[in-house]
């Protein structure tokens, strides 16, 4: 059996990302190196103010920040990118009938793939930094997928929202800023008080930055149990953004025709 | 006896469409649910539309502009849905219209026709066995790597006009594709859309141009406001279209 008839829009979700992909280095001067740049200065602005105070609570402060960065951008870059999607695709959707889920799918695609390449050149930096490998890096993928589930649940949500209200996008940005600092990504959870540890933990990403850092540079493996539990609720996640995109798909071409 | 391809019985798509200033964010939907306050207006599209179109025919839709044409190969291609009525549209359908819009001016030619063809359906290793011959009845052999937005605008439709041929699409909609191209395609679309219905596949096109509709079609429907004024022979739906008075 071909992955065609497994599933039969394969080759275009591969060719709407790999446009995607294209179309985000086309024509800058620096292409995929801005895909970088942007990290590389969240690090060093983010390193630079906070190594000495918070950097007393953790042991490799540098790859403890470098992870927590790689895996934040990626759920926040996938998540704003597919926001737009339908607006951006609105030729395509409105000339072809294909599942609509492909428009997101293929965004939040394009952005794996800049990841991807973000892991390789932080997985280069710690081996430059003198950190071994680690048996743990094998378990990487496992860790990126449940983050894939859900930046892509969080994804079909948001696009399907931002099709239909305009002030979408702006209610987005205002709480990814207020997410990026309820998630442990330059500061661990132990200098915070018990009870807001315990508010914070219920955060799924603080959960899979955790599993991420204990695959990476940690001594003991990434917990089973939460793991298993942020498994299940991004898998969840876009079951229901995929059932809410499907019931909503023709008021969203309304929409989009009217525009 | 068969079913028809194409079965609409009491069709109608309503709009909602602005009456003022007005963007559509969570507070004024709020705002309506609340108080049934809206800035927008009911706007029936196409109503109450019974037609029947056979396998194998070429169908006509003509009619002045806002009458309804471009709505109703929406519903058909599956792309909009229907507000009221039912729709029975047996095959696999894809509409083709604005082609440029749906793909990416800034790709090259050779992206786009990969792209067309995972939009249209036809798996990889289809596309494989007939790309030389998409490339060949488009005629865009010399321009493979040029960027798809660097073409014209004639040029540029026989992309997708070109890859949609070779589909296999059992119903092809055709919206005003004839308007871009030379003389010389258009014979090439119109010697093919022929083809295409002695193979049994059914084409719903709409035009303008009466001339066209009258020639390539076998029936019609006139449009006005949304509504069918006349369902029957192409030549007769093209003398009545002919005869609407022109808007002031």
């Amino acid at each position: 059996m071909t992955s065609d008839r497994r599933f039969p829009y394969w080759p275009l979700l591969r060719e709407m990302t790999r446009s995607e992909i294209l179309l985000r280095d086309q024509g800058s001067l620096l292409g995929f190196l801005w895909t970088l740049l942007h990290p590389a200065l969240m690090f060093t602005v983010l390193y630079a103010l906070f190594s000495k105070w918070v950097g007393k609570y953790v042991e490799q402060y540098v790859a403890y920040l470098l992870v927590g960065i790689v895996l934040w951008n990626f759920f926040q870059k996938s998540t704003t990118y597919a926001l737009g999607s339908f607006k951006r695709n609105r030729g395509t959707l409105m000339n072809y009938r294909f599942p609509r889920e492909i428009v997101v799918l293929s965004s939040v695609g394009a952005v794996v793939w800049s990841s991807a390449m973000e892991t390789a050149v932080l997985l280069g930096a710690l081996l430059l930094l003198g950190q071994p490998p680690r048996w743990g890096w094998l378990l990487l993928p496992a860790v990126f997928a449940l983050e894939l589930a859900l930046a892509t649940g969080t994804a079909l949500f948001l696009a399907v929202l931002a099709a239909e209200y305009q002030d979408v996008e702006r209610i987005w940005d205002v709480l990814s800023s207020a997410f990026f600092y309820l998630t442990p990504v330059f500061y661990p959870l132990s200098i915070l008080s018990p009870s807001k540890r315990r508010l914070m933990e219920l955060n799924p990403l603080a959960q899979i930055l955790a599993a991420s850092r204990a695959c990476i540079i940690g001594s003991t493996a990434p917990s089973v149990t939460e793991s298993a539990a942020v498994a299940a609720a991004g898998m969840l996640l876009v079951a229901a953004g995929l059932a809410v995109l499907r019931r909503r798909q023709f008021k969203i071409m309304d929409k989009l025709l009217a525009r | 006896m068969s079913r028809p391809a194409i079965r609409a019985r009491g069709l109608g798509k309503r709009f909602r469409i602005g009456t003022r200033e007005g963007r559509r964010t969570l507070l004024s939907a709020l705002r309506h649910n609340l108080t049934g306050a809206s800035a927008h207006r009911d706007l029936w599209a196409l109503r109450g539309l019974d037609v029947d179109v056979e396998r194998g025919e070429i169908f006509g839709v003509v009619g002045s502009n806002g009458a309804g044409k471009s709505t109703l190969l929406l519903l058909l291609a599956g792309i909009l849905a229907p507000t009221e009525g039912t729709l029975d549209v047996q095959g696999k359908t894809d509409p083709f219209f604005q082609f440029a819009a749906a793909l990416r001016p800034e790709l090259a030619v050779k992206d786009n026709i990969a792209l067309c063809a995972a939009l249209l359906g036809i798996p990889d290793r289809q596309l494989k066995r007939r790309f030389d011959r998409i490339v060949e009845f488009s005629g865009l052999s010399d321009f493979l790597y040029a960027r798809y937005g660097e073409l014209s605008t004639g040029m540029a439709a026989r992309l997708p006009f070109a890859v949609a041929v070779h589909a296999d699409l059992d119903i092809i909609l055709v919206d005003e594709m004839l308007s871009v191209g030379d003389r010389a395609f258009q014979q090439k679309c119109l010697e093919t859309f022929r083809a295409l219905s002695r193979e049994g596949k059914t084409l719903v096109v709409v035009s303008h141009d009466l001339n066209l509709i009258g020639e390539l079609c076998g029936r019609a429907v006139l449009l006005e406001r949304g509504r069918a004024a006349y369902c029957g022979p192409a030549a007769e739906a093209a003398a009545r279209a002919l005869a609407i008075p022109a808007p002031r």
